[in-house]
């Protein structure tokens, strides 16, 4: 359970974003996730609205896009959404596969209100 | 708020988006790559170990000591919610350890590494092992400027760590399938099942059973060292890293 660390540095990250524009107040945080980031988005979610508070995100609503495991085949070339724990490749079977997405917790964008 | 039905509109005329898509623990990446290139300029090889609580990492360390302490200089790094026990191991057989206390916290980080790192003279440690919090789960996600994974899955944990802990098990630059001399009192744990989930993670890390105990493995294990930190070596003289040492 390190998502209050995780929320920390989200937090943390938000303002230093914001401090770059004066006066401004961040009404929404995006999120995009994945299933290989080892980030829970329910538990993150619940460790940012306990955390925001009295932050400059104190007001902010934030939205977890959760995508999936996605690889690439370096054998057929293509891209297939996988499970977590087996990365064959659905179309020809091979292990020399590399994943292309749904291994981090990134943070996309953020909506700033103006003064 | 919208004076047709009172409702909140999603955006003010003065909302700004701000496209960001950075990763959220950029500023542990950061400070994973300042240790990537403190480690490097001293020609420090870093081994991160990883495992649940009680798979043998101590047990391990205390076993490279016996065989390569004279050979190489080492150094330890301890991670553990509570206690110096396994620092004090350390030391008892004349190697430096610095014990990191997190508290409640699962996992170290790359600045708790910076920390203890600089109550170290990497001057006069060749390689430098980091015994990370025992756990399966959030050592992975936390770099902390290492060369090399090295986990540990002990046979009474059963041979489908790797396929219930992914998120770990794909980051393994070796895998230690420890405790082997208890395989004749477990019916359950396959070595071949085991590093068939850690193939299906498309990882091509070396597997190696291995017992402290009955020595059976340890040859294997200490050669891969050995050639992990001649490689190192090799590396940092043909980039020949200047000191930069930059707090961010």
């Amino acid at each position: 359970m390190h998502e209050f660390s995780v929320c920390q540095a989200l937090l943390d990250q938000v303002a230093h974003l914001v401090s770059q524009h004066p006066g401004g107040r961040v009404v929404g945080i995006f999120l995009i996730n994945g299933p290989l980031s080892g980030v829970d988005s329910t538990l993150l979610r619940h460790a940012v609205e306990f955390c925001k508070k009295d932050t400059v995100a104190t007001d902010a609503v934030l939205t977890i896009e959760d995508r999936p495991l996605s690889i690439h085949c370096q054998d057929c070339h293509h891209d297939n959404e996988v499970p977590i724990n087996d990365w064959t490749c659905p179309h020809c079977a091979s292990l020399a596969t590399q994943v292309i997405g749904g291994d981090a917790l990134i943070l996309a964008r953020l909506q700033i209100d103006l003064p | 708020m919208c004076e047709a039905c009172g409702c909140t509109p999603a955006l003010s005329a003065h909302t700004q988006t701000v496209e960001v898509l950075s990763a959220v623990l950029s500023a542990n990446e950061r400070a994973a790559a300042h240790n990537r290139l403190h480690l490097g300029s001293h020609g420090v090889l870093a081994v991160n170990l990883m495992s649940s609580p009680g798979a043998g990492k101590t047990a391990l360390l205390e076993a490279v000591i016996d065989t390569l302490g004279k050979k190489y200089r080492l150094g330890v790094i301890e991670g553990d919610l509570e206690t110096e026990n396994d620092a004090l191991r350390i030391r008892a057989k004349g190697i430096p350890a610095i014990q990191i206390n997190t508290g409640s916290a699962c996992h170290l980080d790359a600045s708790l590494i910076h920390t203890a790192m600089h109550q170290l003279n990497l001057d006069t440690i060749d390689i430098l092992f980091i015994e990370n919090i025992g756990n399966l789960v959030c050592p992975a996600v936390y770099d902390l400027g290492q060369d090399a994974n090295v986990i540990l899955l002990s046979v009474t944990e059963g041979d489908d760590k790797p396929a219930k802990y992914p998120v770990m098990f794909r980051v393994a630059d070796l895998l230690l399938v420890s405790k082997t001399d208890l395989l004749p009192y477990l019916d359950d744990f396959k070595v071949d099942r085991a590093e068939n989930c850690l193939r299906k993670l498309a990882n091509r890390a070396p597997v190696i059973p291995l017992s402290v105990r009955s020595g059976q493995g340890m040859g294997d294990w200490l050669h891969w060292l050995e050639q992990r930190y001649q490689a190192f070596r090799k590396s940092c003289s043909q980039t020949n890293l200047p000191h930069d040492h930059h707090h961010p």
